[in-house]
């Protein structure tokens, strides 16, 4: 699952401080091919942090990132993002927002055009092409998010706790409408949540971090079978799952500082 | 951290506040030079270089003139400034307090704001005349509105839970504004002190000007009569520097008492 | 750099509140209230003040002041006069087409230096000051000066509105692309967008609605630095034809024209925040 010649994303010896503040340390993980790797930890943990400094938005203060084997000093070709506050230009429609990454790398309104339509029908937006976003609830925001991180055809996609900003019910929908839509193209995703939940429903491996600084506290394989639905949230694994994650999360790590605690219960980890 | 590390974040932060120093140096350093260098390629009466305009600054002060229009200036200044933040606070406090007069006077207060405050001051001079008085009111007219309309928005502002409050413990009119209205009221009564400080100048040099001129806009006029550039730009320097210590006293004064504003 | 903003409070009231310093909360007292006798009605309560200022006004003005200072009646009398004086309607069109090429003019150069103050801080250490500077010193002090360099021209009053104009212009546009939301720009380098698509491509427009603040606060400034332009330098113009007027003892027709300068103030603020309110509705938060 992990040879580490197929990882798309190879997170090697991570660390980030500003000024005398250490945020995370020393983290290690890898996100192969078609996978979800979701990250997980208590508020302040650096999760957001550490998800810029994969992608190349923050640099960070020692260890590399390495995406399809090159190693990340800024953004790169081939990673798409989907942000919490959606990110939407809105003096733009939901057309153009779609496009926007084709229309940087200078593809012609003409030529991005199916590829457009495409993804607006894939994520459920037909019919408001021509609206802007200020007319469209979060959910259908963040959609168009969706739309536009895959129009660039990415080969690895991030999202940053992308359904913090929305209501419950529009929450749930949206996990697996994603999940849904990221079967359709399975790509290798790192999603950084805060709630449990979430991370099991929609990993494959979670990463726990805890501590401060933040370090790995496990990575979990979660094996629940693909797709997932509504109803996987009741199955007993996930609630194994999630208890263990809940428990890591929750307890007090102070005591950590150096190597992860395997405490080995009901879920297996890996490396 | 390994202490290269370290070395190298102190360095980061080194290198900042060079670049800021710089960015400050090389500002004033470009203004210092291109007044030089302009001054020195153009005619008298165009331009002086920065070394005239201060050797005559420096001559307005030791013989006088220049304190004298400065306290010419800054009499008037300060009177109207008075008549304008008393006037202007009972002002505001009335419009906020009584619906009736705000509804009745609104549109009128409203017009007399959009219009030019300068384009008053021949109807004032020609009703007023010339002297100490009349310059007073044109500052004061000047300096007026924005004391008014932000005391009125801050009297106006009041929570009606506060007000029900001092209501339900019984507090007379009198102490209801003592203890609930004006305190409340004095942050946004220091913003539009700091407004009206930087308005009330603009109407001291006008009045200067356009009616008695033994200030400083009074000096302003004599030295273009005669063709004095370098007093000209002097003053210019003056009034500035005289501005931006209103500005800098101004925003003073109102971070002083915004520590309690509610915010809207 | 700070960001005094003379007229109104701070452009995060003026971009929100698209109607300026002029909007204020219902006052308390309306609150469930019994609905209110006619002689309350606002019409009515504005057109009493109104007739009380008109009443007080001549009463004063006849009983203390020289026969050549304004009072009411002079006014009416002289209106239909005045507005179809060849003299004053030419100066309306010279007043106002200056102010307004002044207030283009002002738009474009005040975005340009907004923007660069607000997003490098290099430039704002640079210019901050001066631009302060510029803000803090009355206008009126530097006419002089600019009539010696541009002699008593229209081009002298184009200078000064502007300047004037331009400040608030500035200050706006600099507190909006110095908030450009992180979000925002995340995205363009997440795409790796050339420099040129993030400045005019998305800090321009996420700026547009500073842009518009700053136009609806320099339109004042405007008014102000043609009056005193037309005051100092003698430039034919509505400023000029007050002056004129009250000094030729017609201080009647000088009112006139004050009317219209604020009428006109009161015309540009009120399209400007259409504008605003229309643009808004883009900008609104979700």
């Amino acid at each position: 699952m992990t040879s580490t010649a197929a990882a798309k994303i190879q997170v090697r010896n991570l660390s980030k401080a500003y000024g005398d503040k250490e945020v995370f340390r020393d983290l290690t993980f890898d996100v192969a091919e078609g996978e979800i790797v979701s990250i997980v930890g208590p508020s302040g943990c650096g999760k957001t942090t550490l998800l810029r400094s994969v992608v190349g938005l923050v640099n960070p203060t020692s260890g590399s990132v390495a995406i399809n084997a090159q190693q990340v000093l800024e953004p790169t070709e081939g990673v798409a993002m989907v942000f919490q506050h959606f990110g939407l230009f809105p003096w733009k429609t939901v057309a153009a927002n779609v496009a926007y990454g084709l229309t940087v790398q200078g593809v012609s309104r003409r030529a991005s055009a199916p590829r457009v339509q495409e993804l607006i029908d894939l994520v459920g937006l037909q019919g408001f092409e021509k609206a802007y976003p200020h007319q469209l609830s979060g959910g259908m925001q963040q959609r168009a998010g969706l739309a536009r991180a895959l129009a660039i055809e990415p080969s690895v996609l991030v999202m940053d706790e992308p359904f913090a900003s929305l209501d419950a019910q529009t929450r749930d929908i949206l996990q697996l409408e994603v999940l849904r839509i990221w079967e359709s193209r399975p790509t290798a995703m790192m999603f950084v949540t805060h709630s449990i939940d979430e991370a099991v429903l929609m990993g494959d491996r979670i990463v726990i971090l805890s501590g401060r600084p933040s370090q790995i506290f496990d990575v979990v394989d979660v094996n629940i079978q693909r797709p997932r639905e509504r109803s996987t949230v009741d199955s007993e694994r996930f609630r194994v799952v999630r208890d263990y994650v809940w428990n890591a999360v929750m307890k007090d790590t102070n005591r950590l500082v150096t190597e992860p605690d395997h405490s080995g219960q009901a879920a297996s980890s890996g490396h | 951290m390994p202490r290269q590390g370290a070395r190298s974040r102190v360095h980061l932060a080194a290198w900042h506040r060079v670049r800021a120093v710089a960015g400050y140096t090389v500002g004033i350093a470009a203004g210092v030079i291109a007044w030089q260098l302009v001054g020195e390629h153009s005619e008298q009466q165009i331009f002086v270089p920065l070394t005239d305009t201060l050797h005559r600054l420096g001559e307005l002060i030791s013989d006088g003139t220049l304190g004298g229009a400065l306290a010419n200036s800054f009499a008037t200044y300060g009177v109207g400034m008075f008549i304008a933040l008393v006037v202007g606070a009972f002002g505001g406090l009335l419009l906020a307090r009584s619906e009736l007069i705000r509804t009745a006077f609104e549109p009128y207060l409203t017009g007399l704001y959009a219009a030019p405050m300068v384009a008053l001051i021949p109807f004032l001079l020609a009703f007023l005349g010339f002297g100490f008085w009349p310059k007073s009111i044109v500052v004061a007219l000047f300096a007026f509105f924005p004391v008014l309309l932000n005391t009125q928005r801050g009297a106006q502002s009041i929570a009606p839970e506060l007000l029900d409050v001092a209501r339900l413990y019984h507090t007379r009119e009198k102490d209801l504004w003592i203890h609930v209205i004006a305190p409340y009221t004095l942050p946004f009564f220091m913003t539009g002190v700091r407004q009206a400080l930087a308005r009330g100048l603009v109407g001291m040099i006008a009045a200067d000007i356009f009616l008695s001129a033994n200030g400083l806009g009074g000096l302003l006029i004599t030295a273009s009569q005669f063709f004095d550039t370098a007093e000209m730009l002097a003053t210019v320097l003056v009034i500035t520097a005289a501005g931006i210590a209103l500005m800098a006293i101004g925003n003073l004064i109102e971070r002083r008492f915004a520590r309690w504003k509610v915010d809207q | 750099m700070k960001h005094p903003a003379a007229e109104s409070t701070t452009v995060r009231q003026a971009v929100p509140v698209a109607d300026g310093r002029d909007s204020r909360p219902e006052p308390v007292e309306a609150a469930g209230r019994a609905p209110r006798s006619w002689w309350r009605h606002p019409a009515v309560v504005r057109t009493v003040a109104g007739l009380l200022i008109l009443v007080v006004w001549q009463v004063v003005v006849e009983a203390t002041a020289k026969s050549y200072v304004t009072r009411p009646t002079g006014v009416i009398k002289v209106i239909p006069s005045v507005l179809t004086e060849h003299l004053f309607l030419s100066d309306i069109g010279t007043t106002l087409t200056a102010v307004i090429e002044g207030l283009a003019m002002a738009t474009v150069i005040g975005t340009v230096v907004g923007l660069l103050v607000g997003r490098l801080p290099d430039v704002r250490r640079i210019l901050g000051m001066y631009v302060n500077g510029v803000y803090a010193m009355p206008i009126i002090a530097v006419v002089p000066l600019l009539t010696v360099w541009f002699g008593y021209t229209p081009t002298a009053r184009l200078v000064v509105i502007v300047l004037e104009a331009s400040l608030p212009v500035i200050y706006n546009v600099a507190e909006g692309a110095r908030t450009v939301p992180r979000t925002y720009l995340e995205v363009t380098r997440i795409h790796r967008a050339p420099w040129w698509r993030v400045w005019f491509g998305v800090v321009l427009p996420a700026s547009l609605p500073y842009v518009l603040a700053g136009i609806d606060l320099a339109i004042g400034r405007a008014l102000i630095g043609a009056v005193v332009a037309e005051f100092i330098a003698s430039i034919n113009g509505l400023g000029y034809y007050i002056l004129f007027n009250v000094n030729s003892f017609h201080e009647d027709r000088a009112i006139v024209a004050l009317i219209v300068l604020a009428l006109f103030a009161i015309v540009l603020r009120a399209l400007v925040n259409l504008v605003i309110r229309r643009v808004l509705v883009w900008y609104r938060p979700v």
